[in-house]
């Protein structure tokens, strides 16, 4: 099965890897559709630039890194099958060596479609490290969680749901005030995670996104009598 | 525009904040005609809750007028009358198709943080930290109403605000709380806490049709209105709570038992916090003193509906007792959506009139004030409903202070 060999798979030997997984109201066909072109991926991940494509197998990704500069490396995609699964790796010279898998499961009987993605790469050292490490944050597993929640709000609601840049009160120190559109994610896990079983990470906002046909006003009518009365 | 802002642990101020935008597709931004003070605010105000920063806009009861939407809502217009559900829900995601709203998948802003505390990425909620997505809340001249084509109330314009403003938390909570009784025909239901809340499921009770309800409360005006509103009253400082309820079931016990003490938490169900919430609130509530008891007093193979935050508290759970008497346990935060059609007919068919718990009306710049006074219970506090522009300095006291003078 598809999804057994892929978890199996190891693109690099010492390689450093993170799953993360998550169930969204789509079929496999749709979230698959929207995920192979790839260029919607910085809409859902905050530190994802761009990511464009010069042929049908290869990839340019373009990430944020630290003070404001930005790395980029070329990839090629590797295994394609539609509505299943898609994997990527970057060139064996690469001086950013890191590879992905995402896979597609749809559920029986309606209950949606299994997202698992499969992030590898090579432990940060030196320049190249400092890009990987801003890449995948400091808690790399709630930057990969974070990007899938995300995806998940796009795909549902049609919006990627925010409170960055509404009405606040005086507070100098905030970052999330009316007309600003950076927040600290770091900050308020490390505020609100005391007993510190949750990692801080680092993660930038963005501006919201367009609707995607996921968006359904008219079910406004069929929210009477529910499942308390 | 003016509103009511978060600065520290028993510090709010009225300040001046931006108006709101729309910022996505979905939302609307509704002029704020009335709005409440919730027993779940003083949590925020009391300073027991995490994620609160200062600027922090409060308020999740809150009803107005359309002034601007998005350009993906399609179902509302500028002018259009809604009252604001508490709970943000996509309607869209897995749990919001269940109708099950305050499990909403996508409302939440900040899910990574509402999991560092929840352990799971709990709602979206307006003004009630960045737990449920740090939303700017309700208490403010207006609001940004996310997935405002699937949430919002559109109420006719000859009901008064304050005949439908609870819809948007308090009744749906109450109601969501008497429906957790499974009232059947002869039932006896007993209900810990004549708060806001509470009087709510009593009117909830009362018309799925209890044969009795039996309110628990130790603030006498509270109980009052409760007697007023049809239930038999017990003051547990007059007496002992099971003894009481045993006597007056003829050894059997209350069919159901509802626990709207824990009001202060209603409908949140922030089950990671609970350890500080009982901590800071032990003496006051003596939160698992009621559980127990309610474990206590109902009858074999009852019901017991939580509206308050228990987990936590397992070290004093007496689920041997639970347990042998086959007791159902029913709980949940509140799915306004779920209710509000429903809730609105029977207001509007005069069936149901939950203004009659107001005691006081206050203007927003006031707000401060009005927290005082429905944390302290004084002055017979009940429930407090703000109105922006209501005029100056003039609560319903000096009002009546000046009209005397």
């Amino acid at each position: 099965m598809a999804r057994n060999e892929a978890l199996a798979t190891r693109f690099f030997r010492d390689g450093q890897r993170l799953t993360a997984s998550i169930t969204i109201q789509r079929s496999a066909h749709d979230l698959y559709e929207t995920w192979r072109s790839f260029q919607e991926l910085p809409r859902f991940i905050d530190d994802i630039e761009s990511v464009t494509s010069s042929s049908d197998d290869t990839l340019h990704w373009t990430v944020q890194g630290p003070s404001d500069r930005s790395f980029s490396w070329d990839a090629k995609i590797i295994a394609d099958e539609p509505d299943r699964r898609i994997a990527w790796t970057t060139d064996e010279n690469s001086g950013v060596p890191n590879a992905g898998t995402i896979l597609f499961r749809e559920l029986p009987f309606c209950r949606g479609t299994e997202v698992r993605v499969i992030i590898e790469y090579l432990p940060p050292g030196g320049a190249t490290g400092e890009a990987v490490a801003k890449f995948v944050g400091k808690d790399p597993k709630n930057m990969l969680r974070l990007g899938l929640l995300r995806f998940r709000q796009l795909m549902e609601a049609g919006e990627l749901s925010t409170s960055v840049g509404q009405s606040v009160g005086k507070n100098p120190r905030r970052k999330d005030r009316a007309g600003e559109a950076t927040r600290d994610v770091e900050e308020d896990v490390r505020d609100l995670s005391k007993a510190g079983q949750t990692q801080s990470m680092a993660a930038t906002s963005k501006s919201p996104a367009s609707p995607s046909p996921g968006s359904d006003p008219s079910a406004n009518n069929s929210a009477t009598l529910g499942g308390n009365a | 525009m003016r509103a009511v802002c978060w600065q520290s642990a028993k510090e709010l101020r009225v300040e001046d904040v931006p108006d709101p935008e729309i910022i996505n597709p979905r939302d609307a931004i509704v002029r704020v005609t009335s709005t409440a003070i919730c027993g779940s605010d003083l949590h925020l105000f009391n300073g027991f809750f995490p994620g609160m920063k200062r600027g922090d806009i409060m308020g999740h009861e809150a009803m107005g007028e359309v002034v601007a939407v998005g350009r993906g809502v399609r179902n509302l217009r500028e002018g259009d009358r809604v009252v604001i559900p508490c709970v943000i829900a996509c309607g869209a995601c897995v749990f919001c198709k269940q109708h099950s709203y305050s499990a909403c998948d996508n409302s939440n802003a900040k899910p990574i943080e509402s999991a560092a505390v929840l352990g799971y990425p709990g709602s979206g909620m307006f003004g009630y930290s960045e737990v449920t997505g740090s939303y700017a809340g309700g208490q403010a001249e207006m609001v940004r109403v996310p997935f405002a084509d699937f949430g919002l109330l559109k109420v006719p314009d000859n009901v008064p605000d304050e005949r439908v403003l609870f819809i948007s938390d308090i009744l749906p909570t109450g109601w969501m709380g008497a429906a957790n009784c499974d009232v059947k025909p002869g039932d006896v239901v007993a209900v810990w806490g004549a708060g806001p809340v509470g009087q709510m499921a009593i009117h909830a009770l009362k018309l799925m049709g209890a044969e009795r309800i039996i309110v628990i409360d130790r603030v006498a005006h509270r109980l009052r209105v409760a007697q007023s509103a049809g239930a038999e009253i017990f003051n547990l400082e007059e007496g002992d709570v099971y003894e009481h309820l045993l006597d007056e079931t003829a050894g059997r016990g209350p069919d159901s038992c509802l626990d709207a003490v824990g009001m202060e938490a209603h409908g949140q169900g922030f089950l990671g916090v609970v350890d500080r919430v009982k901590q800071s609130l032990g003496v006051e509530t003596d939160r698992p003193a009621v559980i127990r008891q309610a474990i206590r007093c109902v009858r074999k193979g009852g019901t017991i509906s939580l509206l308050g935050v228990y987990a936590g508290v397992l070290d004093t759970f007496p689920l041997g007792v639970a347990f042998n008497k086959g007791v159902t346990f029913k709980m949940g935060q509140v799915r306004v959506q779920a209710l509000q059609h429903m809730l609105l007919n029977l207001i509007l068919k005069e069936h149901l009139d939950p203004s009659s718990i107001i005691t006081h009306v206050m203007d927003l710049e006031d707000a401060v004030d009005g927290y005082d006074k429905f944390n302290d219970k004084e002055d017979a506090c009940l429930k407090v409903v703000l109105k922006p522009g209501l005029g100056r300095s003039t609560t319903r006291e000096k009002q009546a202070a000046a009209s005397a003078a």
